[in-house]
């Protein structure tokens, strides 16, 4: 019984490491503030692991979850017009929900790209990033520390947003993934 | 779509994820992203390599499964808060039972007991807690911690075993050597084939090698293959899975911190590890003679040891400052400070990435060969064995060759780059009229027990009177240990140490451990 319980945990633990980004990044995508997804992404997961027994070996582990994500996501919007704090229109939100994600595959694919363009950041870029989303550093202390105004570090946070998009794009391209 | 759609949408996004946008902001990018099919997939893209750096490895080393599994365990206790007070006794309880025992272990030490099985062959600054090897060096069957230093064990059957402090293992025998805490290095011949180190979460058995173990707090456990070939097998803990890895040379393998997973196929790091004992300057004179401390003087001290601590001067105002220093700063032009309120220091510069001169002394040298820089400085030239890490906030105390820097009997001298500083010999020997300075010396290095920290690669140049006397350089993400050692001339006026990195990297924890400015031996036999 306890070994199968193991079994489970780490059956959970294996496909959650290998999809968990996409599934993220669909939570980020219709709620684009970190801390709401992250709390979002946070509940979801309990579920997940609670029906985990539903879930059907050698299906989408992806899809099953950004399904249970999508009535997370939904339940939020719900609290949230009750609340009347501002959020995405209906109308944007529902456009949104027809393109993310597009195809699992395709993502899967950018994915892989852009870890690959992380890798190939500089120094410092990646200092950044590892203050601002490893130890959860706020933007005020992270211009502190770098004796930066507020605004410079969202702009370079932007900046390197480019930086990986643009590099997302050629990588796939040079894959063939791109026309 | 690879550029923004819109001049500031990369920006713009950074603070919406943040919260940070203002309604009419917010406003403006929904309607660019319903209308602008181009908007949409650029906003899309950007939320998926947000994501992807939010939950992944590359920048911050990989959330491991224990890391999952742990928070998994947090999830099932969702709804289960009942049982809370349960949890806190029982955290309650280890917490006394663990201040029971470090309690009875001071009051009486552990001796280690059972036959011989070593020898002690070598100690470098050596200083253990509770246990020590016997008086004729006998080691037995038994628990050592080494808090400082290096020491070697010489098995009886010809296995070598490097510890670098602080380290802390059970030798088991003559095969085996437990791996609490640290890291160790087991140099093991054909006739002891079948060693074994175990950890908490693995056992390395030897299949004929060298190889290099270290663990992490969290229990994880690194095998560098530095010679011949190591399997490398989960720690089974009572489990009938058996999952093992046997790993060649020049390769390592990592056991994750539950113990259930074991990662092969990464380069082996000998850097990480100790592999002889230094014969570093320290060990060369013996401590013995007078030597000055130039940690101590940029500490506004004498050199003998009146400096204070911590204290440095700081490249942006050429003023003394209390470090360790927390805040990059950029300079555009190369910088340039006399410092005559410190006896023995001529000035501190910084070398930028602006054309024209490096100035190096308050004579007007240059150095003409100073590479350019991003001209970012982290405070300034420091008596202190402190760094402050940007990524985590916090200071940490470094250790080179297991013995910890910054202290009255370790000095050090931070210079993270891109700083620069020059002595002046002549004010030095005024001062210290009885002295004839012979030669410098310290051990020059990035230390390597840190945090996970990205380091850029550095360069350190040491000149004399504007000559390039010494150059090293110390690769990315390689602690790399070198001695310094540097003859100085009579004639000799200005003594400069400088730290760069090259031009788009500017964090690397550059330190010398013992500079010392050391009077020549035969005047100290004259001296005694």
């Amino acid at each position: 019984m306890v070994m199968d319980q193991e079994e489970r945990t780490l059956n959970f633990v294996r496909l959650l490491m290998r999809h968990q980004q996409e599934i993220y990044a669909y939570v980020l995508t219709l709620v684009p503030h970190v801390h709401d997804a992250d709390d979002l992404f946070q509940e979801g997961l309990a579920i997940m692991w609670r029906k985990f027994d539903q879930f059907k070996p050698g299906t989408s582990f992806a899809a099953w979850g950004i399904q249970i994500m999508r009535y997370q996501i939904l339940e939020y919007r719900r609290r949230l017009a009750r609340s009347r704090r501002s959020m995405m229109e209906d109308s944007l939100f529902e456009t949104l929900l027809d393109h993310v994600p597009a195809v699992q595959d395709e993502l899967a694919i950018r994915i892989e790209a852009l870890r690959k363009c992380v890798a190939l950041l500089n120094d410092r870029a990646k200092r950044i990033l590892k203050m601002r989303y490893e130890h959860n550093t706020s933007v005020e202390k992270i211009a502190s520390y770098l004796n930066l105004s507020r605004r410079h570090v969202y702009h370079l946070l932007g900046q390197i947003n480019g930086v990986l998009l643009r590099c997302m794009r050629r990588t796939l391209a040079q894959e063939g993934h791109l026309t | 779509m690879s550029t923004p759609p819109f001049p500031e949408m990369d920006e713009l996004l950074q603070r919406l994820l943040d919260g940070q946008v203002l309604p009419e902001e917010a406003q403006r990018l929904w309607k660019a992203v319903q209308e602008d099919p181009k908007v949409r997939d650029y906003y899309i893209d950007s939320m998926l390599a947000c994501a992807v750096v939010r939950r992944s490895s590359i920048v911050t080393g990989e959330l491991s499964e224990s890391d999952l599994i742990r928070a998994i365990s947090d999830l099932r206790d969702v709804g289960g808060r009942r049982y809370g007070w349960r949890v806190y006794a029982v955290v309650a309880a280890v917490i006394l039972a663990c201040l029971v025992l470090a309690v009875a272990s001071l009051i009486r030490p552990s001796v280690p007991k059972g036959p011989a099985v070593g020898r002690l062959a070598g100690v470098y600054e050596a200083r253990w807690a509770g246990s020590h090897p016997g008086p004729d060096g006998a080691f037995c069957v038994g628990s050592y911690d080494l808090r400082e230093g290096l020491a070697t064990i010489e098995l009886d059957r010809g296995t070598c075993l490097f510890l670098e402090a602080p380290c802390r293992i059970d030798l088991k025998g003559l095969n085996e050597v437990v791996l609490r805490h640290g890291r160790l290095v087991a140099m093991v011949p054909p006739e002891a084939r079948g060693f074994r180190v175990r950890t908490a979460t693995a056992l390395i058995t030897d299949l004929g090698t060298e190889f290099g173990v270290l663990t992490h707090q969290d229990g994880s456990t690194e095998a560098h293959v530095l010679k011949g070939r190591v399997q490398v097998a989960l720690e089974a803990k009572g489990s009938a899975r058996q999952v093992s890895l046997v790993v060649s040379e020049g390769s390592a393998a990592i056991v994750d911190a539950a113990g259930r997973t074991v990662r092969g196929g990464l380069a082996a790091r000998p850097d990480h590890f100790v592999l002889a004992l230094p014969q570093g300057p320290i060990d060369k004179t013996g401590n013995l003679g007078k030597k000055l401390n130039l940690a101590d003087i940029v500490g506004g001290g004498n050199g003998l040891g009146t400096g204070a601590l911590d204290r440095g001067i700081d490249l942006g105002t050429g003023q003394v400052f209390k470090g360790p220093a927390t805040k990059i700063r950029w300079a555009r032009q190369n910088v340039f400070w006399r410092t005559p309120y410190l006896a023995g220091v001529d000035c501190v510069f910084i070398p930028s990435r602006a054309p024209g001169p490096v100035v190096i002394s308050s004579t007007g040298l240059t150095f003409p060969g100073c590479p350019r820089t991003l001209g970012s400085y982290f405070g300034g030239p420091t008596n202190s064995g402190k760094f402050f890490d940007l990524p985590s906030g916090r200071s940490h105390i470094v250790r080179l060759n297991g013995i910890t820097f910054g202290t009255s009997v370790h000095p050090a001298l931070t210079l993270h780059p891109n700083a620069g500083i020059t002595f002046d010999l002549d004010q030095i020997r005024y001062a210290h009229p009885d002295m004839k300075l012979d030669r410098f010396t310290a051990v020059c290095g990035i230390p390597k027990d840190l945090p996970q920290t990205p380091f850029s690669s550095a360069d350190v140049w040491i000149l004399l009177d504007g000559e390039v006397c010494c150059h090293l350089h110390f690769p990315r993400e390689r602690h790399v240990l070198e001695d310094v050692d540097v003859p100085i001339p009579s004639r000799a006026r200005f003594l400069t140490l400088v730290a760069t990195c090259p031009r788009r990297a500017d964090y690397s924890w550059i330190l010398f451990g013992d500079p010392y400015l050391r009077a020549a031996s035969d005047q100290v036999e004259a001296g005694h």
